[in-house]
């Protein structure tokens, strides 16, 4: 009797286990603009989509707005008309325009539904040109006790200027790098009739170059609230090494921009906001809103923001040599050029000696 | 009383005298702020204000005040109705005057009163035309107009004609239709906007190209392959093929005085893909054949003083070859025989002929080719390419590439001062001009009548062309006889 209460017993903490399903209401299709106008010749990119419901599935996409009629206007009137390229919802200025120092722009938006959408003006103000750029390798600590990140750290050095209020915001342009390969350790498939994995070293090539774009951008931000008409040297970038990157030289462009103050308060929000770990002393997450305002309705919420910039780049290159300490480097026993995208012809203007 | 009694109602007043307090009604503050301006050109104002307040507000209207002067008398108001939510909101006007001082201030309309935010102080900005595409074409054409703010009663002029405007975008970009051309073909374009009268820099270029049909041949003879030369003011046409199905051995004449064709005598064999100059024509051959070889003629005649004068023959077949005169020599070029690219020269003072460099492409008498300054340029039909021939040195050399139809050749080109105009290649109804003074092509106006035909005669008389057309051989029609005023509008 107590053996048969016992197994009742037992059965009494088992239950079945019911997914639970996270039921989010369905999310608004905002408009989202996504680009920037600098002192630098075009073409610049103007990004048009729609936001769709974030949910623990797949929800929705993200669709791109085409067919849109995009254009900006300077404060003189001037207004510049964008085309829209091969890919849907992307629009471009023509290559000769370039922003001016001094004068504001304005990101005008007509829908093919008719809805017109207008940004606040942006000043363009002057940014100090970048006097150089330095690097070191740093160690960063991980989730993961055993395994730090490794990679380089960019610093610009220039000097503020004192008679005005400047916002910088940093960017990294497309990064390109040299890859070792060992064609000299080349070995035959596993499947390989006849000698399945057998040595077959390749003469060719170990050296290739190779251009990248993470898509997902990093940024740096500051103010000159704390260091108004003082020289600065200050972090701007971060490049992991991932094995491949730092095998032989790496070319960095870094580009110093000088934005408004509420181009800076709103990419100052966005880097708050991706930065969230999920532990209890994040910011709460909130809705940032943009400089992009609806004509028809002023109460709408649209997301982004248009930014108009001056822009002083400088790009470094980045000898392994130079690096204290490197990531175990990635053998690739192959022609460098099965790499994908790498090229035996080093990119416009590489010239490591610099 | 008892006095616990007492004591206890004591107690509960000093209690109640405690914890009672009066209620202070709270004042709510609102705030206007007449923020920014965020759209301004020479008539529209776009501001922006804001309403800030801890609650809802009762206004029965908010919106801006915008005046020429800083008290505000006579505004323009911006009413933007009734309002209950705290917020921004914009206000629009486009009635402002371009190049000129505003004031403009938000406003609030509450139950207790109308409240202003601050005052902005803004100038409208000066219009201005920068440029305008295409720079020439046809009435009608659609142009558009790059500039600034443009206003919406803005009007565009060629010379002292108004154009219809279809739209104007973002202020800035006018598409306009070219209205009906005026008695010059190079005409100034004007802007105005309210009273600024703008003139743009570049004049605007009428297509011309006026086409008359003159009275059709007079006779059921529809010439194909044929010879065709002017003589002064009589223009001649004749041998080839009848209807391109039998060998023709009659010459007709039209006659600029008498404005009539009359038939001509020859006496000579008739020629079917002969060549013509200005004064010779010749080879051909003596009857209609798949390959143009069969039975092939060496007849070499020169039309002279009223009379067709037999010359020696031809030491060379020339069937379907192109020929032209140039610094007192006549060249003949390519024909059926060989690769089409044998180029013969004959001496006009000494009568003698001579085989010279070849030319670059095949060549027939259907090849486009016109004459400038002691040259021959040439078009290839394949690649459209055109190739100068110097009569003086007897070279190649290569000019440019045409921009019209080629279609299968028989397209006219005939110079008139540093002009060449040339166009209505079989079954093509464009003409072009050429400046060779600066190398542009432009277009013309296009020929109005039946484009199923091809050029039997072109002659050049008093800067007018004259064409006879003989309309394909499915079509039973006469052949059609015009003139193109080529700079006429």
């Amino acid at each position: 009797m107590l053996k048969r209460l016992l197994y009742l017993l037992l059965l009494l903490p088992i239950s079945c286990i019911e997914p639970y399903k996270v039921e989010l209401p369905q999310g608004e299709q905002l408009l989202t603009v996504d680009g920037f106008v600098t002192t630098e010749p075009g073409p610049h990119i103007i990004r048009l989509t729609r936001s769709d419901t974030y949910g623990s599935v797949f929800e929705g996409l993200i669709r791109p707005v085409s067919q849109a009629g995009v254009a900006i206007r300077d404060s003189e009137g001037n207004v510049v008309f964008l085309t829209e390229t091969e890919e849907r919802g992307v629009y471009q200025t023509p290559a000769d325009f370039q922003a001016r120092v001094g004068i504001s722009y304005s990101l005008l938006i007509e829908l093919q539904d008719g809805k017109s959408y207008t940004s606040l003006p942006e000043k363009v103000n002057s940014v100090p040109e970048i006097e150089s750029l330095t690097y070191r390798a740093i160690q960063v600590k991980t989730a993961n006790r055993l395994q730090d990140k490794i990679g380089v750290q960019i610093f610009t050095q220039f000097r503020d200027p004192s008679d005005q209020t400047n916002f910088y915001y940093w960017r990294q342009n497309r990064g390109s790098f040299v890859v070792v390969a060992n064609p000299e350790l080349y070995t035959l498939p596993p499947d390989h009739p006849t000698n399945p994995r057998g040595s077959a070293p390749k003469d060719c090539c170990s050296t290739c170059y190779l251009e990248e774009q993470s898509r997902i951008q990093t940024f740096a931000l500051a103010s000159d609230i704390d260091f108004n008409g003082l020289s600065q040297n200050i972090p701007v970038a971060f490049i992991e090494d991932d094995g491949l990157r730092f095998k032989d030289t790496y070319r960095a462009e870094i580009l110093q921009m000088s934005v408004s103050r509420e181009a800076h308060r709103f990419l100052r929000l966005i880097e708050q906001q991706i930065s969230l770990t999920g532990s209890v002393f994040d910011q709460p997450p909130a809705n940032i809103r943009g400089n992009i305002i609806s004509l028809d309705d002023p109460d709408e919420t649209v997301l982004g923001y248009f930014i108009a910039a001056s822009v002083s780049n400088k790009e470094v290159f980045i000898q392994r040599n130079n690096l204290e300490f490197l990531q175990t480097p990635k053998i690739i026993p192959d022609d460098c050029l099965t790499v994908r995208g790498a090229t035996l012809n080093p990119p416009a203007s590489w010239n490591s000696d610099n | 009383m008892d006095r616990s009694k007492f004591g206890l109602i004591s107690l509960l007043l000093i209690f109640f005298g405690i914890f009672s307090s009066c209620e202070e009604e709270s004042q709510v503050t609102t705030s206007l702020i007449t923020e920014e301006v965020i759209y301004l050109s020479g008539e529209r104002a776009r501001v922006l204000g804001r309403i800030i307040t801890n609650q809802n507000v009762a206004a029965s209207d908010h919106g801006f005040y915008i005046s020429e002067n800083e008290s505000f008398s006579q505004p323009i108001i911006i009413s933007l109705g009734e309002r209950v939510a705290p917020g921004r909101f914009i206000g629009e006007t486009s009635e402002l005057d371009i190049q000129k001082k505003y004031f403009v201030k938000s406003f609030i309309s509450l139950p207790d009163g109308i409240q202003f935010g601050n005052v902005l102080e803004i100038t409208t900005l000066s219009p201005d035309a920068f440029s305008f595409s295409p720079l020439n074409g046809p009435v009608g054409t659609t142009v558009t107009i790059k500039g600034k703010n443009f206003t919406a009663d803005t009007k565009v002029f060629f010379g002292n004609r108004q154009a219809q405007i279809l739209k104007i975008d973002f202020e800035s970009l006018i598409t306009a239709i070219v209205p009906g051309s005026g008695t010059i073909a190079l005409e100034e374009v004007r802007v105005v906007v309210q009273n600024q009268e703008i003139l743009l820099e570049e004049k605007f270029e009428y297509t011309t190209g006026k086409f008359t049909q003159l009275p059709n041949f007079p006779s059921s003879l529809k010439l194909f392959d044929n010879v065709s030369f002017q003589n002064g003011l009589e223009f001649f046409a004749g041998l080839g093929a009848n209807n391109g199905q039998t060998i023709n051995s009659q010459f007709w004449k039209y006659s600029l005085l008498t404005g009539n064709w009359t038939q001509v005598d020859f006496q000579g064999d008739p020629l079917w893909r002969a060549f013509n100059s200005s004064n010779y024509f010749g080879g051909g051959a003596l009857v209609i054949s798949q390959n143009s070889l069969s039975s092939p003629s060496t007849d070499f005649w020169k039309y002279e003083n009223n009379n067709f004068i037999k010359l020696p023959p031809l030491p060379f077949t020339a069937v379907n070859s192109l020929s032209f005169e140039l610094n007192n020599k006549l060249f003949v070029v390519g024909g059926a025989v060989g690769f089409g690219t044998d180029v013969y020269r004959f001496n006009i003072s000494t009568g003698q002929w001579q085989k010279i460099a070849n030319s670059p492409f095949p060549v027939n008498r259907t090849v486009l080719n016109f004459s400038y300054d002691n040259k021959q340029y040439l078009v290839d039909p394949v690649t459209k390419e055109i190739y100068a021939f110097d009569g003086d040195l007897e070279t190649w050399s290569f000019y440019g590439i045409y921009p019209g139809d080629i279609n299968s050749g028989s397209a006219f080109g005939v110079t008139i001062g540093d002009r060449v105009i040339t166009g209505m290649a079989n079954r093509s109804q464009e003409v072009w001009e050429l400046n060779l003074s600066n190398g542009l092509w432009v277009r013309k106006n296009i020929f109005p009548g039946n484009p199923i035909a091809r050029n039997v005669g072109v002659y050049v008389h008093d800067n007018l062309i004259y064409i006879l057309r003989s309309a394909e051989v499915q079509l039973a029609v006469p052949m059609e006889f015009w003139v193109l005023d080529p700079f006429g509008l």
